[in-house]
């Protein structure tokens, strides 16, 4: 019965209203939520990467001074995990990781809980820890997890087998045909990057009560529902006797999108029967960060002398630690990021998770479409240098257009990729670039592509329209620093109901008051918690003009809402306040609300094509075009980022200045990532590096102003067209970088992260011609557990 | 309800209001006991996993160590003097600008307001100080003051002995000849935005009146545990005309004086190899200079 809103009106710079309050320090975050009534909580954790228990004796530790409470993997039977239930949260027969959890303690103070923790006697036998995923692949590899064929299955139609945690494949078209051909030209090759930790300014925290039989867990998260999911799992009760709220969190880029701290501190609510603080300290979460996992990658393609792509195979070997997690989901990413930009002949690929003895990992901004955005450009360069195509030529011929398939057989709508391509070298042409600058620096540009996705999903809104006109959204939504609860979601929601966004409250996660949502994460809140506020807020529309056409004996499609009234169509001034409509609205039937809800529509993959994949077909792909120049210096290895400049596919810019701020935001991140972040792992399966004196993040003097443009109107399913644009800025830094240094260098850049020494070393090797990881087989099929066929 | 600890701790903090409270508080507290300088090292004790439960005596509150003396013939500094303070006292001078330049571009802003002279020199586990290798180049003292006296040395003897500050004496000045010769520190980073240096070169040097190396000291800091003095390559250096000298090929023939370290910030062969680099910026730098003031 409502006629369409202005959906122009959503669009504005509308400012955060948490800003004043987050740069003054004012804001409370879980960690600073500490009060005389709440007992402080630490972990004793393994310092050796593999080991068989034989004893904990915690007897010594209660009898320490203010201890209330110690939990072991006494208190918390269950295994949770992705795909798999593979993951106890603490090591009760074995130890897998150097961190794992062995005891939790609560104590008055956090130096007496960390003492206690201290005084747990923890007898054990050391094993061979497998701390590579060569060592792990080796055929009398130590097996991570000799029982993994007993673990319950979560998820159907993986291929796993010893430290394999999880395989998914793709095959489409004959490639083994493709090879054949006597027309192509065959280019392969290898790369390897570590991990990288996010590094939010608030650590992982939680305060957990236990109340009238139920578990509160206060906790800094981007996924309440999955803590509450695996707290009840992990301790075997019913998932409705866990409230999880959300205060602000103080950053997350994916580390907080699983559940980590909060089944201990629930444990030791309930035990000691007072509110328990549990947070990491800054070494902890270095330590046990659930990075970007460190991944090795071979490609081999076959190519025609036009440039046509025949034929692709792809292995990557994806680290995901001592558990499963978050890569045996991210398995079938490489699909559609590494199967992704280029129009395919046919392929097929093998994404593996590999068990090692080392801490796991997790989610991370753009997880792995970063460096298989690395792979997939440096290869595609190094096709070009075999053929003898330009870089960009061969771009503008093979990226995905309108109707092109991808990796496992969706189709593409619209041309996107190649346009953004043109945009940008129309606002910055290739022009004649000197080699090396006036001061002996090697001077080099790079253009790249890349495809993510919006991770999409089910969300739920309840939209609440108050007697003073001002309206409630209430989702599980979390305002982890993007800004996404602070400026689209009110603007949408505004937009829709005629109001300012001011006056939209945006209530933050409580999953006793908001429905089911799969998180804030994967660029999807806007998209998926926005597309189910709008779907709410309609209902609001048409209660709120069912009773305002009562009420101006006007028919609601001539009815308008804007600026905080109802009015008559093209009769400025008419009509009544929203909040006169709302309040007569009570009067008649009560309160005024709506709900709803929305879930991906569930784009079609090509039947056959995908195994073990958690997502055949990507819903809403997001496109990035990035350009970079550089300036390498031959006597150091230093690398000088000149310029960065991207055309982002955004669907539709709802909040510019917003979105500049996670452009730049993730430009830096991915530079970081690009040439200084490096975490190596020790012979004690512990991270070398322990925090900031030796995890290089990028400090102000080492970033730049990012130049960008945003690309609109790329199809998307997303509300008022709307995609993500948080997530994907950092896609394709490493590879720019890494592209642009090779470009400047004349060297096969195969590695990330670029740091001055490995720099140094790549100029330094004459004879070097790229990563020789021998432990993926150029025989693709070598590279799966047999359950698909080699042609 | 109201709870409080079980326990609450000794005040493991003493403000000392002179050198002899000091000494006083540290014979006292014995071997439990440390100086609190600037903290720069000391606030990370935790993060290093080392233990904080001493006595910490403080030297903020005495002024005599904050002094700053500049005349024609020495600089004299209060051990207490930060590297911020250092640097703005020092500023467009010449014979000193390499002690400017460590002082002024050492780690990142908020380390060079706190961390002071006296700690960067008796800091002996760090192994990346800036200053110190800086104040060996240019030949300075310092003096050690106990209750029953005080006693002047050759920082380089000083550092020789391994800096082991017993519990009877406290560094209180450092004293630094003005030889009218320049200067210059270099430094190598990992990141462009700062930090402390994987290698750093420290150099005094002084020409005749055409332009040839008269006197060189060299001191490289960050490679080895502790600085080193670049002995082959000051010998190459003298005599030589350093703007026909190719600075940077002379000195890849010393490197091999160096044991340099591998560690998580950068392995020892890199660390090598920035030391002809350091060294031709540092011999460019002051060649420069000499040559302004030959105009």
């Amino acid at each position: 019965m409502s006629g369409k809103f202005n959906s122009n009106s959503a669009v504005m710079n509308f400012p955060r209203r948490d800003s004043q309050d987050k740069l003054r320090g004012r804001t409370k975050y879980t960690v600073d939520m500490e009060n005389s009534d709440v007992l402080h909580a630490a972990l004793l954790r393994a310092e050796i990467p593999s080991a068989r228990l034989i004893s904990i004796d915690t007897s010594e530790a209660k009898k320490m001074p203010g201890v209330k409470a110690i939990a072991t993997h006494l208190d918390a039977p269950g295994l949770h995990g992705i795909g798999i239930s593979d993951h106890p949260i603490f090591a009760g027969d074995v130890v897998r990781y150097h961190g794992e959890p062995i005891a939790a303690v609560a104590a008055l103070t956090k130096a007496q809980a960390e003492a206690a923790a201290a005084a747990i006697k923890v007898t054990f036998e050391q094993d061979d820890a497998v701390l590579t995923m060569e060592d792990a692949l080796s055929i009398d590899a130590p097996l991570v997890h000799p029982d993994w064929e007993n673990y319950e299955i979560l998820f159907d139609g993986a291929a796993r087998g010893g430290n394999i945690a999880w395989e998914a494949t793709v095959q489409r078209g004959d490639t083994n045909a493709a090879f054949c051909r006597d027309d192509v030209t065959i280019v392969e090759g290898c790369y390897r990057v570590g991990r990288q930790s996010h590094v939010p300014f608030e650590p992982r925290a939680v305060v957990a009560s236990f109340e009238d039989g139920r578990y509160h867990i206060q906790t800094s998260t981007q996924v309440p529902w999955t803590v509450r999911h695996v707290t009840a799992k992990v301790l075997g009760i019913p998932e409705a006797q866990v409230q999880v709220t959300v205060p602000a969190v103080g950053g997350g880029f994916g580390l907080k999108f699983d559940c980590s701290l909060e089944p201990y501190a629930a444990i030791l609510a309930k035990k000691s029967g007072r509110s328990v603080s549990l947070y990491n300290s800054r070494r902890e979460e270095q330590m046990t960060c659930l990075c970007r996992e460190n991944a090795e990658i071979r490609l081999r393609s076959a190519v025609t002398k036009e440039g046509e792509i025949v034929g692709r195979e792809a292995t990557v070997l994806m680290d995901c630690g001592a558990y499963g997690g978050e890569q045996v989901f991210l398995t079938s990413m490489t699909a559609h990021t590494l199967g992704g930009n280029y129009k395919l002949g046919s392929v097929r690929i093998s994404s593996r998770a590999i068990y090692t003895n080392t801490p796991p990992n997790g989610a991370f901004r753009a997880c792995n479409g970063v460096y298989n955005t690395f792979a997939l450009e440096r290869h595609t360069d190094e096709i070009c240098s075999a053929i003898g195509m330009d870089q960009i030529e061969f771009r503008r011929r093979n990226v995905i257009g309108n109707g092109d398939i991808g990796a496992t057989g969706q189709v593409f709508e619209g041309d996107v990729l190649r346009p953004m391509l043109e945009q940008l070298l129309e606002k910055y042409p290739i022009g004649d670039t000197q080699e090396v600058l006036p001061d002996g620096r090697l001077f080099g540009r790079a253009t790249t592509v890349g495809t993510w996705f919006i991770f999409v999903g089910p969300s739920a809104a309840t939209v609440n329209l108050n007697a003073d006109g001002s309206a409630t959204l209430v989702t599980s939504g979390v305002e982890i620093g993007s800004g996404t609860m602070m400026q689209s979601l009110p603007q949408m929601v505004a937009a829709s109901l005629g109001l300012h966004p001011s006056d939209v409250i945006v209530k933050t996660a409580d999953t006793d008051a908001s429905g089911r949502d799969l998180g804030v994460g994967g660029g999807r809140t806007t998209v998926s918690i926005g597309a189910a506020s709008m779907a709410a807020c309609e209902e609001v529309r048409e209660k709120l003009l069912s009773v305002a056409s009562q009420m101006l004996q006007t028919k609601a499609e001539d009815l308008v809402l804007k600026n905080g009234r109802i009015e008559i169509k093209d009769r400025p001034g008419s009509g009544a306040t929203i909040q006169t409509v709302a309040q007569q609205a009570e009067l008649d039937f009560g309160p005024i609300s709506g709900s709803g809800a929305f879930t991906n529509p569930g784009v079609k993959a090509m039947p056959g094509c995908a195994s073990g994949h958690f997502i055949e077909a990507i819903d809403i792909p997001v496109f990035a075009v990035h350009d970079c120049e550089v300036a390498v210096d031959p006597d150091t290895g230093h690398v000088e980022v000149l310029s960065y400049r991207i055309i982002q596919d955004v669907g539709r810019a709802l909040n510019p200045r917003a979105i500049h701020g996670q452009i730049q935001g993730g430009i830096v991140q991915g530079l970081g990532y690009a040439l200084q972040e490096e975490i190596t792992i020790n012979a004690d399966g512990a991270f070398d590096q322990t925090g900031f004196e030796t995890y290089r993040l990028p400090l102000a003097g080492d970033v730049l102003p990012i130049d960008f443009e945003l690309f609109e109107g790329a199809p998307s399913c997303g509300p008022l067209g709307t995609k993500g644009a948080g997530e994907v800025p950092i896609l394709n830094v490493g590879a720019s970088i890494a592209c642009a240094v090779a470009n400047a260098t004349g060297k096969a850049v195969s590695e990330l992260p670029l740091t001055p020494p490995r720099v140094l070393a790549l100029l330094d090797d004459d004879g070097y011609t790229g990563l020789s990881l021998t432990h993926i087989s150029s025989e693709w099929h070598k590279n799966t557990l047999g359950r698909t066929s080699s042609y | 309800m109201q709870t409080t600890p079980d326990k609450i701790p000794p005040s493991p903090l003493v403000l000392a209001n002179s050198v002899d409270e000091a000494l006083t508080v540290l014979k006292s507290a014995g071997p439990n006991s440390v100086l609190l300088a600037g903290g720069t090292w000391l606030m990370r004790a935790k993060a290093r996993q080392e233990a904080t439960d001493q006595v910490f005596v403080s030297l903020s509150r005495i002024e005599e160590l904050q002094t700053i003396e500049i005349n024609e013939d020495a600089i004299n500094l209060g051990s207490m003097v930060t590297h911020d303070s250092l640097s703005k006292a020092l500023v467009g001078m010449q014979d000193p600008a390499g002690l400017f330049q460590a002082a002024n571009k050492s780690a990142n802003p908020a380390v060079r307001r706190m961390a002071t002279i006296g700690g960067n020199i008796c800091t002996t586990v760090f192994p990346a100080a800036d200053l110190l290798p800086m104040l060996l180049s240019l030949n300075a003292s310092v003096k050690l003051k106990s209750l029953s006296g005080s006693r002047n040395i050759p920082l380089a003897d000083f550092v020789a002995t391994g800096r082991q500050s017993t519990h009877d004496e406290l560094l209180t000045n450092i004293h630094i000849p003005r030889c009218g010769h320049f200067s210059s520190h270099s430094r190598m980073l990992m990141r462009k935005a700062g930090e402390y240096p994987v290698a750093n070169l420290s150099l005094c040097a002084g020409f005749d009146p055409t332009g040839i190396v008269n006197y060189a000291r060299i001191v490289v800091g960050s490679v080895e545990t502790r600085p080193k003095q670049w002995i082959g390559l000051e010998r190459a250096i003298l005599g030589a005309r350093i703007a026909a000298t190719d600075v940077k090929a002379l000195a890849k023939s010393y490197v091999d004086e160096f044991d340099a370290r591998d560690d998580t910030d950068a392995p020892g062969w890199y660390r090598k190899r920035m030391l002809p680099v350091l060294a031709a910026r540092a011999f460019k730098e002051v060649a420069s200079e000499y040559d302004r003031s030959t105009r």
